[in-house]
């Protein structure tokens, strides 16, 4: 059977990078909306605090 | 968390920084998206000029019965020192500090010092406290072991069931500075930074006293990183780096 020609593939590939993309937006989108908090090593032990401590 | 998730849409996960020097490097690198701070701490994590243009911006203070500005240094000596009457009265004698870099147990006290003509490391003989206990100034003050101590406020309250806190008197207290600060990470989109903020902002205060924070805080009030800036100057005259 012959080789396809990169364009008579394209159809397909094209779909691929498509999906490829949408699904890599998607995860961009999800690691945008997941975010870090953080307290200061001093207020997250309270026994620190307690204690007494740098500020 | 639970409310700032439903109130945003936006999925937080706390971190836990070892030391004050890694939340800084963390929040100035955006790898903290949301912190709480003491305002000396977001000095060093906000931008900078040219300098430093990636880092945190504060957002809001906390607020308490007593008020936003609840943060201060205090110089106290024993009731019956028959020699300090006066602040200017500390120069020359011995006087001790929670830690060269405490805020409250000394940057606080060195930069009131400085208005007021003494230079503390230079005019004082300065002793740090073991461990940079603020407990332990009070007990050397206490004990006759120093004639001065430097520190934060409301640390005598949590020695008054072992120490006669009438024999303790306060010589001076600086000027006062907001506690406890919420930044965000500026490369965050504008967007989620007005969810968050309004988030907090409008925290419910049964909910803000369930998280028992430092303080008794009752809510969180808005504020800007200008706020900040008698800190720096704090900061600059002290020569501390921010």
């Amino acid at each position: 059977m012959p080789k396809k020609s990169f364009l008579a593939q394209w159809p397909k590939l094209s779909a691929v990078f498509i999906a490829a993309g949408v699904l890599g937006l998607a995860s961009a989108a999800q690691a945008e909306d997941e975010l870090t908090f953080a307290m200061l090593p001093q207020i997250a032990n309270a026994t620190a605090f307690q204690n007494g401590n740098r500020f | 968390m639970k409310y700032l998730e439903a109130e945003t849409k936006v999925k937080f996960k706390q971190v836990f920084a070892k030391d004050f020097d890694e939340h800084i490097k963390l929040c100035r690198e955006g790898k903290i998206s949301i912190a709480y701070s003491n305002p000396v701490t977001y000095a060093q994590m906000a931008p900078k000029g040219k300098e430093r243009k990636q880092g945190h911006i504060a957002f809001g203070v906390a607020n308490t019965a007593k008020g936003a500005r609840d943060f201060y240094g205090q110089f106290i000596i024993r009731h019956d020192n028959s020699v300090i009457k006066r602040f200017a009265d500390i120069k020359g004698k011995k006087g001790w500090i929670v830690g060269w870099q405490s805020a409250g147990g000394y940057i606080f006290q060195q930069a009131y010092a400085l208005d007021n003509g003494i230079d503390l490391p230079k005019d004082c003989t300065i002793t740090e406290s073991p461990d940079n206990k603020q407990e332990k100034v009070i007990m050397a003050v206490y004990n006759l072991e120093t004639d001065f101590g430097c520190i934060r406020n409301g640390m005598l309250e949590t020695v008054k069931d072992r120490i006669d806190l009438n024999q303790i008197k306060i010589l001076a207290e600086t000027p006062r500075h907001p506690a406890w600060v919420l930044s965000i990470y500026n490369k965050i989109n504008s967007k989620q930074i007005e969810k968050i903020k309004n988030a907090f902002l409008k925290m419910p205060k049964e909910l803000v006293a369930a998280s028992e924070l430092p303080g008794k805080v009752e809510n969180f009030i808005a504020a800007a990183d200008s706020d900040f800036d008698p800190i720096r100057q704090v900061l600059d005259k002290v020569k501390t780096e921010y």
